[in-house]
C-alpha cells in the first residue's frame, strides 16, 4: 500500500506554515482548522512535532501566551523566512498539482 | 543568577501535579524518554510544558490524553527526538563533566564519613586520608553503572513502566549484583594504600570544580534560553 506519511509531512507543513501566517495561533486550533478542511486522521500530535520542526528551521517562532482553559499556550507566528518558504511551497505545489493530476488523469490507450 | 532552566522544571512540576494519575504516568514516561535523548535540556522542558498543558486542556475538555497525541508516545517522541534541536559539543561536556563531578564527590563524601578518616578529624585533629586501590576501582565502577542504569532506565521507560514481573525481578538482581560487586572490590582491594593527601584539598577542588561546572551550565543555559526569544 501507498506509504502517505512522507507525502502528508511535506504537504502539511506548507498547510500548517499557511494558516499560521492567516494569524497567530495554537496547536490545537490549527489541528480543528486541518480536519475542518478535509485532513483526515490529525491529531495535536501529529502536528506538534511538525511545529517544533518548522520552529527550528526558524520559519515560525512560538511565544507562551495565557490560556482561558488550562495553562499557558504556545502561539505561533511566521517568520520572515518562513513567508519565503511558504511562498516557495505555494509555487511548487501549483506547478506539481498540475502535473501530477495531468499524469492521474491518463487513461489505458 | 538564577538558572531559567531551573526555573522552568519547577513550573513544569507544578504543572504536573494537576495532571490525572493516567495522564501523569505517560508524562512521565514520555519525559523520562525524551531525556535518554541528544535533545537540548530547555527544548525538553518546553516540550514538557507543552505536552503537559495538552494534556491539561484533554483533561477540561473531558478527552483521554490519546485522542489528541495519539496511542504510541514512543513514536511521538521519536518524532520529537528527530526534529528538535540536539545538545552541542559544550553541552554534553558540562553535562558529563556535572555528573563525574556530583558522582565522585558524594562518594567522597560517603569515604570520609565512612571510614575511620571522620574518627581522626573529629578526635586527633588530623586530616589525612589514605586513598586505597579499592576506593579508586569502587569509585569508578559505581559512576559508570550509574551512567549505565541511568541510560538504560530512560531509553527503556515506556517498556519498565508496564510494571510486568520479569523486569521488576531482573531490576532487583541487576541492581543487588552490582552494588554487591562495589562492595566487595571495596572489601577486597580496600587495603592497598596508594598514597596519602589532606582531605581539606581534594574537598576544596571537588567544591570549586562543583561551583565552576555549575556556574558555566546556568550561564550557558541561560544564554542559550535569550537566543530562543
Amino acid at each position: 500500500m501507498f506509504d502517505k506519511s512522507q507525502l502528508m509531512r511535506g504537504t502539511l507543513e506548507g498547510c500548517i506554515l499557511k494558516i499560521i501566517s492567516l494569524e497567530v495561533t495554537y496547536g490545537y486550533e490549527i489541528m480543528i482548522k486541518l480536519t475542518g478542511y478535509g485532513f483526515v486522521d490529525i491529531r495535536e500530535g501529529t502536528i506538534y512535532p511538525l511545529l517544533v520542526r518548522l520552529e527550528k528551521k526558524d520559519l515560525i517562532s512560538g511565544e507562551f501566551r495565557p490560556s482561558p482553559l488550562g495553562p499557558s499556550r504556545k502561539y505561533y507566528f511566521i517568520t520572515k523566512g518562513g513567508r519565503e518558504a511558504l511562498n516557495s511551497f505555494e509555487a511548487y505545489w501549483q506547478s506539481i498539482s498540475v502535473t501530477v493530476s495531468k499524469i492521474l488523469s491518463l487513461e489505458v490507450e | 543568577m538564577a538558572n531559567q532552566l531551573e526555573q522552568l522544571r519547577k513550573e513544569n512540576n507544578v504543572l504536573d501535579k494537576q495532571l490525572s494519575k493516567e495522564n501523569n504516568t505517560i508524562m512521565m514516561d514520555m519525559v523520562c524518554y525524551l531525556r535518554s535523548s541528544n535533545l537540548c535540556e530547555y527544548d525538553i522542558e518546553i516540550i514538557r510544558k507543552e505536552l503537559t498543558g495538552m494534556a491539561l486542556e484533554a483533561q477540561l475538555r473531558n478527552e483521554k490524553f490519546n485522542d489528541v497525541v495519539g496511542d504510541d508516545y514512543k513514536a511521538l517522541c521519536d518524532e520529537l527526538m528527530k526534529n528538535g534541536r540536539k545538545k552541542t559539543l559544550y553541552e554534553k561536556t558540562l553535562e558529563i563533566l556535572y555528573v563525574l563531578v556530583f558522582g565522585i564527590g558524594t562518594l567522597y563524601l560517603v569515604e570520609i564519613l565512612f571510614s575511620s578518616t571522620i574518627i581522626n578529624i573529629v578526635k586527633f585533629g588530623q586530616f589525612a586520608l589514605p586513598i586505597t586501590s579499592g576506593f579508586l576501582v569502587s569509585t569508578f565502577f559505581a559512576v559508570v553503572m550509574a551512567f549505565s542504569v541511568y541510560n538504560y532506565f530512560t531509553k527503556n521507560s515506556f517498556e519498565l513502566s508496564n510494571h510486568n514481573r520479569k523486569t521488576q525481578i531482573i531490576f532487583i538482581i541487576a541492581f543487588t549484583a552490582v552494588w554487591t560487586a562495589v562492595l566487595l572490590i571495596r572489601v577486597y582491594m580496600g587495603n592497598t594504600v596508594l598514597w596519602s593527601v589532606n582531605c581539606l584539598y581534594p574537598t576544596l577542588f571537588l567544591a570549586i570544580a562543583f561551583v565552576l561546572v555549575k556556574s558555566l551550565g546556568d550561564r550557558h543555559a541561560n544564554n542559550l534560553i535569550k537566543t530562543y526569544r
